[in-house]
């Protein structure tokens, strides 16, 4: 990563640079409506409204809409006007079926009306999943005091899971699919307590790599994260199987360690996603990825009039058991 | 009836020989002093009113009908030569031009031949290098490229970096020529200078639109830059030593009249200056041992000779490297155990880009209408950027390691060029050619070197492979008169490209027009059609040498451009030139970064980090140039819209709308004003004033999808609602410069005083949302920051010239 700040200070270098603060002399920014709800399966719908704000307004804090005028319409029909339970929340009673095509209305007084529509996804249900090369490590360390070396908290228990893990799904097909995939490492204790622990995972297939931007970092030597978005472009339609790594850095405390574990299971999650939804997230990431030599990314926004993401997703799970 | 068809008979062979006596005068047009031959000088037989203008290696050739003939020769700052001759046979004439001191005040920036009311040529500016260095530069230093940017339909980038802009078109979209022969990179210090010593330059062409059938592989410009063949005389040169850099110059004959060199060299030494300052603060403040500096230089070679009088010999050279480089090093010892031990820990970064350029002529009068220019070159351009850490201890439990992470990227050409002119007769003058270029590509390579205790060695290449790709020219063009009004130029100009099994071909018709609609006000119309098989990646928020030339590939296809201009010219009594054109272009394929795409990810390869779209662009520009007298000048005008659209599934920017290029400047101004008091002072003033250039803001804030209510104080998502949205303030500055000349025994001296920015307007480099805390620091409120570059800077030169 050195090699970068090397580069932006050769090029500060350069800038004799005289700073100033100037008056903004752009068009006026009017504040919008901000509709965001992802739905969830078999949930009820739920949005929220709040108000933008002009990105030299020093509040931190976003007004939250609370006596707006929100409509679902199902396949366009009006199925029911969703209910405020405040801080911008709106509810519904209705719950989503595959297939659905919802859209969202909303209209508050001083800004434009805004609407939003998704289809509701179908799960894509996970063929199979196998695990190789799994690798349960227990480590144990200390927490030692600055000043006088002795122990503070005596032998806090650590875990490191490890493996390869072939994911097997068929793609619809004529239908522009995409996806992300989570792992959990499920335990169960005596005690009755299940802890579920994310895990970070890596992978070099190919569908990855046309969405997901992996900064070549030579400070870190992994670049895993919990979750990837990925199309089907490379697979349309057809069976397709996904390797990923999960590494060395996934690991979780063991809270519950006077209770023995039961067992252990590895929970793959296949979610579908609206395509709202992947280009709000693959959008997202990018432009939290952005620095000072990237472009700016925008945002997707699929709100007419306002701004915000409507969307939802689909899950599917397969549970490894690993004892 | 016999008799009438023996009567037409004889008037037609009558007609015949008389139409058969014609001979032709020819010849090398040079400056008496230096010999250096002189480029686009005029040749005109006024009774007859048909002329010819020397070609760009100082050849002319004009067929006249039998009989006595009056010739004048002139050109921009010379005496003109009158012959008057009864011509009876083909002719060779090489004529010698004598400076006129008077004339040399004047400033003109067109040719009255080629570019002017009445030459076919729309859309070019001959720029004469003496103007060049009048117009009064940062840090004294004479540029090129900044000499141009200050006329219309032609745009800087962001102050100070890289970036040439000509109608609406991007960055990779110009030819650069140093004696016929592409260069890559025109910049150094990231567009702060241009590679362009004056020093070594004779004679300038910038092409806007309207391209000749000779020139291709760009979209948007041509800028056709000749060096000094070298005086074959006597030996003259100068020395010029500025704040930033030295100059030295030499030029005459060698082993005779028959050769002649001709030698520039340039070199910064600001590394040089700042070193004893470095290590004064490093052993003042007990800092690590640090050395680090910049500098660039330039070294232009020519060596011409006369084989015969027929054929010529030129050996062209030129190399230019930046070069930003530091080492940190820090030594520190410690007694552990009774043992003392010695580390070093060392840091280094080095970041060379540069070109290098060989070219070898040979020209050779094939006959009087006849002339031959062979070439064959070698450039290359090559970015390197490395960065290195090592810790090295005589301790037995410490871990030692070497390691250096190397960025390479680069292109190089090795070419082959035949030309001809032929000159038939006074209307027509015939161009025809062809070319062909082995480019070889090198995208982007990281090559990791790795040594460390008790660990494998790695040595390990990451990156695209190289790519290997033919480029193939063959163009005609015929310069050619309809009566005493019309002039066309028609040509056709086919290119070939193959690369990685795939062959991508192209035509390109060119036409221009010229009417004349009084003696000095005519129309002129253009179309050309061009086509370009290489791209450059850049980040739009500035350029840098980081920026990667790649090849059109199976995916990535030929940019391509149709530009149409139309415009009149106008000649106020040979002392006064006005212009007004107005053009549209469209660009095909045109590529950009994706969003958060960088140079700087390996992992992905470079096709798949662009979008290919379109652009176009439209508008108005006016020039007005005093030519003649002690006050001259120009003003120029533009009026513009650049706009572009990624709208291709998969690879929308914008989600496939409309947006502005950065570029895209409404209204730029630029007054340019040189005036000679005398033998001794000459002053230089200009002032620019173009709207602001774009950037993309996210103008609001959002909350997130999971957005916690009143617990939350995360900044909330940034809302862009186009590329480009924000327009930065509007950039505009006045220079002015003034010299002192001084004559000494062997030669003048001259003190040149500049001052860049006069009035030291803070004018927009970056555009940042900030925040500003308060002085105890609990509480901030949001502002938007200017950063600028260049305030006030005045600067001072020496120059001895003999």
């Amino acid at each position: 990563m050195k090699y970068k700040y090397f580069l932006f200070a050769a090029v500060a270098a350069f800038l004799f640079a005289c700073e100033k603060e100037i008056e903004f002399k752009g068009d006026e920014v009017k504040t919008k409506l901000v509709l965001n709800g992802i739905l969830m399966p078999d949930s009820v719908v739920k949005i929220q409204l709040t108000e933008s704000r002009f990105f030299l307004d020093s509040n931190r804090l976003f007004n939250q809409i609370d006596d707006a005028d929100v409509r679902l319409w199902k396949d366009g029909v009006l199925k029911e006007t969703l209910q405020n339970t405040g801080e911008g929340y709106y509810v519904g009673t209705y719950v989503p079926r595959e297939g659905d095509n919802l859209r969202i209305t909303a209209s508050h007084t001083g800004f434009d009306p805004v609407e939003c529509e998704t289809q509701i996804v179908s799960p894509t249900p996970i063929i199979s999943a196998d695990t190789t090369n799994t690798d349960i490590e227990k480590y144990c360390y200390y927490q030692y005091d600055e000043d006088d070396w002795t122990i503070i908290i005596d032998s806090v228990k650590f875990v490191i899971f490890k493996g390869d893990i072939t994911i097997t799904f068929k793609d619809p097909a004529d239908i522009a699919g995409y996806y992300i995939i989570l792992l959990d490492l499920r335990t169960r204790y005596e005690s009755g307590n299940v802890y579920v622990q994310p895990l970070r995972y890596t992978s070099d297939d190919l569908v990855f790599k046309t969405d997901n931007e992996l900064p070549f970092d030579d400070d870190d030597d992994f670049n895993s994260q919990y979750s990837y978005q990925f199309s089907d472009e490379l697979f349309d339609g057809k069976e397709y199987k996904i390797k990923i790594k999960a590494d060395s850095y996934s690991g979780y405390y063991w809270p519950d360690e006077d209770s023995k574990i039961t067992n252990r299971e590895l929970q793959v999650t296949l979610q579908s996603l609206s395509p709202s939804y992947y280009m709000y997230i693959k959008t997202r990431e990018a432009n939290s990825d952005s620095y000072f030599f990237t472009e700016p990314v925008q945002i997707y926004t699929n709100i007419t009039g306002g701004i915000g993401i409507f969307g939802n997703y689909s899950n599917s799970t397969f549970r490894i058991p690993l004892d | 009836m016999k008799r009438i068809c023996l009567i037409i008979s004889i008037a037609l062979y009558c007609s015949y020989l008389l139409k058969a006596q014609h001979y032709t005068i020819s010849g090398y047009i040079t400056d008496e002093k230096s010999s250096e031959t002189l480029i686009g000088a005029s040749v005109f037989e006024s009774g007859l009113r048909k002329g010819a203008v020397s070609n760009s290696f100082g050849f002319y050739s004009l067929t006249l009908p039998r009989g006595a003939v009056e010739i004048r020769y002139s050109y921009v700052g010379y005496a003109p030569e009158i012959i008057r001759l009864d011509l009876s046979k083909d002719t060779i004439i090489n004529i010698l031009l004598k400076e006129n001191n008077v004339l040399q005040e004047v400033t003109v920036t067109a040719s009255p031949q080629e570019t002017g009311v009445k030459g076919t040529q729309m859309s070019a500016i001959h720029v004469p290098v003496a103007q060049l260095k009048a117009v009064p530069s940062l840090l004294g230093e004479n540029d090129l490229i900044k000499a141009l940017q200050l006329l219309p339909g032609v745009q800087s980038g962001t102050e100070g970096f890289t970036g040439f802009y000509v109608r609406g078109g991007g960055p990779d979209e110009n030819l650069f020529l140093l004696d016929g022969v592409p260069l890559y990179d025109i910049n150094h210090l990231g567009g702060f200078f241009s590679v362009f010593n004056a020093d070594a330059i004779k004679n300038v062409t910038l092409y806007k639109g309207g391209f000749p059938a000779r020139f291709g592989s760009r979209l948007s410009s041509v800028l056709d830059v000749r060096m000094n063949d070298g005086n074959n005389k006597k030996l003259h040169g100068n020395i010029s030593v500025g704040l930033l850099s030295a100059k030295i110059s030499l030029e005459g004959p060698l082993f005779g009249e028959k050769t002649t060199f001709n030698i520039s060299a340039r070199r910064t030494y600001y590394d040089i200056l700042a070193q004893p300052l470095l290590w004064y603060v490093q052993s003042e403040n007990d800092m690590e041992k640090t050395k680090a500096g910049y500098y660039f230089y330039d070294l232009n070679v020519k060596v011409s000779h006369k084989l015969s009088d027929r054929d010529r010999l030129f050996l062209s050279f030129y190399m230019g490297d930046d070069v930003l480089y530091a080492d940190v090093k820090d030594e520190y010892e410690y007694t552990n155990e009774n043992n003392a031990y010695r580390d070093t820990d060392k840091m280094k970064m080095s970041w060379n880009w540069g070109n290098l350029l060989t070219v070898l002529r040979w020209n050779r009068v094939l006959g009087n209408k006849l002339f031959m220019n062979v070439t064959t070159h070698f450039t290359r351009y090559r970015f390197d950027l490395g960065v290195g850490s090592a810790f090295q201890s005589n301790n037995p439990n410490a871990n030692n390691y070497d390691t250096n992470i190397t960025y390479k990227s680069g292109i190089q050409d090795y070419s082959g060029k035949i030309e001809f002119d032929y000159a038939p007769n006074p209307n027509h003058d015939v161009k025809f050619g062809a070319n062909y270029i082995n480019h070889t590509f090198h995208p982007s390579v990281f090559v990791a070197k790795m040594h460390e205790d008790n660990a494998t060695p790695l040595d390990t290449v990451i990156g695209d492979k190289d790519v290997f790709a033919h480029e193939m020219v063959a163009y005609a063009e015929d310069n050619f008169s309809i009566g005493q009004y019309f002039k066309i130029n028609a040509g056709l100009h086919y290119s070939a490209f193959s690369v990685q099994g795939k062959f991508y071909h192209s035509l390109q018709p060119r036409v221009s027009f010229r009417a004349m609609l009084k003696e000095n006000l005519s129309l002129k119309a253009g179309y050309t059609i061009m086509s370009q098989y290489i791209h450059l990646l850049s980040n739009n928020l500035i350029s840098l040498p980081t920026d990667l030339w790649v090849p059109v590939t199976k995916r990535i296809v030929p940019m391509k451009s149709h530009q149409a201009a139309l415009g009149i010219f106008y000649n106020l009594r040979n002392i006064a030139d006005f212009s007004i054109e107005g053009y549209y272009k469209t660009m095909d394929n045109i590529i950009e970064y994706k969003d958060g795409a960088t140079f700087l990810n390996i992992n992905t390869g470079w096709e798949d980090k662009v979008s290919i779209g379109r652009g176009w662009a439209y508008g108005v520009e006016f020039l007005a140039q005093k030519t003649v007298g002690k006050t001259t000048g120009w003003v120029g005008y533009t009026w513009a819209k650049s706009e572009r659209q990624f709208d291709r599934p998969g690879q929308e920017l914008n989600f496939g709308r409309i947006f502005p290029a950065k570029y895209d400047r409404r209204h730029s101004i630029s007054i340019v004003a040189m005036h000679r008091f005398g033998e001794k002072i000459d002053v230089s003033g200009t002032w620019v004033y173009n709207t602001g250039d774009c950037a993309t803001l996210g103008l609001q804030k959002y909350a997130h999808p999971d957005y916690y209510s009143a617990y939350d104080y995360r900044d909330g998502l940034s809302y862009i609602d186009q590329r480009n949205n924000y327009r930065k303030p509007a950039y505009h500055r006045l220079d002015f410069g003034i010299n002192f000349h001084k004559k000494r025994k062997h030669g003048t001296r001259t003190w040149n005083i500049s001052i860049y920015n006069l009035y030291n307007r803070n004018n927009p480099f970056l555009i940042l949302p900030d925040e500003k805390y308060s002085d105890d620091g609990r509480t901030s409120k949001k502002v938007l920051k200017q950063i600028s570059i260049f305030p006030i800077i005045p600067s001072v030169s020496y120059t001895y010239k003999f």
